[in-house]
């Protein structure tokens, strides 16, 4: 369970999100909103990469700023861009450097290795150096990337925008057949659609929380 | 093939392991400053780029690619013929020809993560002094890895500054790409955060 105790986040003067109240239990989140409506961060405090100004947020009662090396084992996060997340030049070192800080065994490493790169079709790119692959490629790589250390919990930050249709609908099947909970920061409503309960922001509030039916209607009446 | 990326060969040259390769390089790098002898230094030379080809790595195409690099060297050779003497453009730019040829080798043929624990182990002793040997791998492996990345945004400011007819002013370049590449050292940054890297 993750739970946000009013929470504010302050950047300078500005307030990027103000007084969330919130326990987040169901298995698909969508959180949708205008650019600028406080998201991005949203999704950070999740994994403690953005420290809420007041308020704490918890991740199975633990905090994400007091234990956030704990919190980070069990919140894994997508971006939006792959080449950013992607730190080493070959598929497989990659990988690998996403295990160093669990201290496994060369073999248990290998073990994990092969077995995530077959749950995503990857196993032909093991050796590939990482820039040569297709935009879904890097972004299967980087999901793959976040499942390897098994966390509870993903969060996506806009997953698909920079994916083409065909690669949009291989990183999405891929996402839907996850067993964890998964809380999805999206603009594509169609996403948002598949969720159990969608939030909407607007300049940095929760404007809307509901079925995704209601909130993608509400959300596009605030937009004219 | 990118010249400054690792190529999967099963080789001699492969098999060698990370830590005498850069042994090697740092020998050649001081054994060539020890002699003038353009003669000494061609075979040298040769003998490097033996190792190509004993790499199973094509060597009409590393040439191919490394030809803005030897563009360079001819300019300085030139440079030094005009200024100097031929002797001394000679010796330099086989000296440079060399060590091209010796790094090109190792990163064509190691791995960076290989490379990455032999600069953690040699670094190590240092970590009293407050350097971080797992910091400082990391920065020469993503150096290594955004190479393409700089390069391919470096190509879209270019283009993008090509269309509103700005591309040979120097500034209308550097500071988008300044701009970019920093946002993008951020972001990259909370990546490697998010993954629990403890570093």
């Amino acid at each position: 369970m993750i739970a946000f105790e009013t929470v504010s986040v302050t950047a300078g003067d500005r307030t990027v999100l103000a007084d969330i109240n919130l326990t987040l239990r169901e298995r698909r989140i969508a959180v949708i909103g205008a650019n600028g409506s406080g998201k991005s961060t949203f999704a950070r405090l999740i994994n403690g990469l953005r420290r809420p100004s007041t308020g704490a947020v918890t991740v199975d009662g633990l905090d994400t700023v007091k234990a956030a090396k704990e919190v980070r084992r069990q919140v894994g996060f997508l971006f939006q861009d792959p080449d950013n997340q992607i730190v080493m030049p070959l598929v497989e070192e990659d990988l690998r450097f996403s295990l160093k800080a669990l201290k496994l065994s060369p073999a248990d490493e290998d073990e994990r290795i092969e077995r995530i790169l077959d749950s995503y079709g990857l196993t032909h790119l093991r050796y590939q150096p990482s820039h040569s692959l297709s935009g879904g490629e890097k972004q299967l790589l980087a999901l793959a990337n976040s499942m390897l250390r098994e966390p509870r919990y993903l969060v996506l930050d806009e997953p698909t925008t920079l994916l083409d249709l065909k690669n949009r609908k291989r990183v999405m099947t891929a996402i839907e057949e996850l067993s964890q909970t998964v809380i999805c920061v999206t603009h594509d409503l169609e996403i948002a659609a598949t969720a159990d309960r969608v939030l909407v922001l607007a300049d940095g509030r929760i404007a809307f929380d509901g079925a995704a039916t209601d909130a993608i209607a509400a959300y596009r009446e605030m937009a004219e | 093939m990118k010249l400054s990326l690792y190529v999967r060969r099963d080789s001699p040259v492969h098999a060698l392991p990370a830590g005498w390769k850069l042994s090697l390089l740092l020998m050649t790098g001081l054994l060539i400053l020890f002699t003038d002898d353009a003669r000494l230094l061609g075979a040298g030379l040769a003998i490097m780029l033996i190792g190509f080809p004993l790499a199973r790595l094509p060597l009409s195409e590393i040439i191919h690619q490394a030809r803005p690099l030897l563009i360079v060297l001819a300019i300085f050779y030139a440079a030094h013929a005009m200024f100097t003497s031929i002797d001394t453009g000679t010796v330099l730019t086989l000296r440079f020809a060399i060590m091209i040829a010796c790094s090109l080798l190792l990163t064509l043929t190691t791995r960076v993560s290989d490379l990455m624990s032999v600069l953690e182990r040699t670094l190590r002793p240092l970590a009293p002094l407050g350097l971080n040997p797992e910091k400082t791998s990391l920065v020469f492996a993503m150096t290594i890895r955004f190479i393409p990345v700089l390069a391919e945004t470096w190509e879209t400011v270019r283009v993008a500054q090509q269309a509103r007819g700005m591309d040979r002013n120097p500034l209308a370049l550097l500071i988008p790409m300044t701009v970019l590449t920093l946002r993008r050292a951020e972001q990259i940054s909370d990546a490697i955060e998010a993954r629990g890297v403890d570093l």
